[in-house]
């Protein structure tokens, strides 16, 4: 092991604690981890970031870097430059979905301000000028877009936004210009999975042109069952209609997800008794475990505790493992640089440490789930 | 964005279908994703021919021939024949200057209509009795004389 640099950052004494974020709770937060809008904006009379100069992205930054900081809900934000923030800050803020992958490999005349409370976010100089999200736990797609549309027309009478009356708001890509919106929802289906009917699911929504990613976006794995379901077209549709469009195709892949849930509890019991004692068996005594084994087994975890199989254990602890399983998050609380065979070490040791208070699952389904109380009253 | 089969940068398709229990996602150009390997809808049909169809029901031909137009932006030099090979535009004022066909074929493969009717910025100054709705059609003279000017201007 390397020991010759370690974490030490301001990024690390704004960021919520894992557990702490973790802990906000929002409408179907069963099914619906969390729900995103992301509003793509460029401004006129300057190049896309992908194609200006240094000079032209960093004159950028630094005129819009002091609007963004001024407004209210911006008090106490974290703001900085990319090439101020290290490899292992990037990691982490990708881990917490407060940038992209892309932002990440960003440096001078790049930027990030983040709110106090980590539900908003721009990105300066990504693909595009800026692009900006709220993020919500649960089901809140609605809200989100309120609060986004707000501080979006806050930010218009500061800056001179590029648009079109034809096309509506221009954008690097053509694929985001019109609305600019990406509206999106992360869902946690182990059910469909598990019964096989995901796949059927998933053409479907892409019928209805929505687009089914992975947990980190474009080009990601589906890990621990994690999808995440967002809009594809930006023309032929107001902001409100996507938004509701979405709405009802969350709405019909929420009942699905419970359909299949209590079709698995009525069909096969064991199957889901077996799936989730062997995930508790291997996360609680494991010394060495991969990042994806992880993230597949708290996905049994987290629907065991759905199911109440877990007696005590908050719903909140495996959304807090989810991320600080993760490569960075586990790098940042080590000094020195680690290998991914040492990550995988000291990735089950926490995770042993972590499930020490919990007690093994139940072996059998309440009556109350299995619908028995109803029967005996009637 | 490079089609997954053929590398070609016109990929304006994007879909996505699980198996053995992986979730798989594709980007590909009209040309590949109507080759019969695509996934099929149970019904005999190709995903993507489903979804193209979908898309392009209501919208005309879109095999139009690409006219003139100029070779760089003049605002900001971008040489406009990129955004035919990587997909992206140099500035806003790209969107004067691009080939108008091809800019629609590109926007008519993602969306099912190209009317514009989402928010518009309050600094707009807009004519009384004038809806956007008026004008579907993308053209290029009035793309220029919309692009939009300063809050104040």
């Amino acid at each position: 092991m390397d020991n010759t640099s370690h974490f030490d950052m301001k990024l690390d004494e704004f960021l919520t604690s894992v557990g702490d974020s973790c802990k906000k709770q929002g409408p179907e937060q069963t099914i619906v981890l969390s729900s995103r809008v992301r509003l793509a904006r460029n401004l006129k009379g300057y190049a896309f970031p992908g194609w200006a100069k240094k000079q032209e992205r960093i004159r950028l930054f630094e005129n819009v870097r002091p609007v963004i900081e001024g407004f209210n809900q911006m008090k106490s934000c974290f703001s900085e430059s990319m090439d101020n923030l290290s490899h292992l800050e990037k990691q982490i803020l990708v881990e917490r979905h407060l940038i992209s992958r892309e932002h990440a490999a960003k440096n001078s005349g790049s930027g990030l301000i983040l709110s106090k409370d980590e539900m908003f976010s721009v990105m300066i100089n990504e693909e595009d000028h800026l692009r900006m999200q709220i993020i919500q736990p649960g089901l809140q797609v609605n809200d989100a877009w309120e609060q986004i549309d707000q501080i979006d027309s806050l930010l218009e009478e500061k800056l001179s936004y590029a648009f079109s009356r034809n096309l509506g708001y221009l954008t690097a890509c053509p694929t985001n210009v019109g609305t600019a919106i990406r509206v999106s929802a992360m869902l946690h289906l182990p059910g469909l999975v598990l019964s096989d009917q995901i796949n059927q699911v998933v053409q479907a929504v892409n019928k209805l042109g929505m687009a089914v990613r992975g947990l980190y976006g474009e080009g990601t794995d589906a890990l621990g069952n994690i999808f995440q379901v967002s809009n594809q077209m930006t023309l032929g549709e107001s902001e409100n209609d996507i938004i509701e469009r979405l709405n009802k195709v969350l709405r019909q892949m929420i009942e699905h997800e419970e359909n299949a849930r209590t079709m698995l509890i009525e069909k096969k019991p064991k199957l889901v008794l077996n799936q989730v004692g062997r995930a508790y068996g291997t996360l609680s005594n494991s010394h060495i475990i991969t990042s994806k084994e992880t993230m597949n087994l708290l996905s049994m975890m987290r629907l065991g505790n759905d199911f109440g199989l877990f007696s005590k254990m908050r719903r909140s602890l495996v959304e807090e493992l989810f991320i600080s399983t993760q490569p960075a998050h586990l790098q940042k609380n080590v000094k020195g640089k680690l290998s991914a065979e040492e990550r995988d070490l000291i990735r089950a040791d926490f995770l042993r440490g972590k499930l020490r208070t919990v007690s093994r699952p139940s072996d059998k389904f309440s009556d109350e789930l299995l619908g028995l109380d109803q029967d005996k009253e009637s | 964005m490079n089609c997954d089969k053929c590398s070609s940068p016109e990929a304006t398709v994007h879909y996505s279908w699980m198996h053995s229990g992986l979730l798989h996602a594709s980007d590909l150009c009209k040309s590949c994703s109507e080759n019969d390997d695509n996934p099929s809808m149970g019904d005999g049909r190709n995903l993507i021919e489903f979804l193209n169809e979908a898309r392009t029901s209501s919208s005309q031909d879109l095999r139009v021939a690409c006219h003139e137009s100029s070779e760089f932006c003049p605002n900001c030099k971008f040489p406009l024949e990129n955004f035919k090979t990587n997909g992206f535009a140099g500035c806003p004022d790209c969107y004067r200057y691009l080939c108008p066909e091809e800019l629609e074929i590109r926007l008519e493969l993602i969306n099912r209509s190209l009317e514009y009717k989402g928010k518009i910025p309050f600094s707009q100054k807009w004519k009384p009795g004038r809806s956007i709705a008026d004008s579907s059609k993308i053209n290029s003279k009035k793309a220029e004389d919309d692009i939009s000017y300063s809050l104040y201007g």
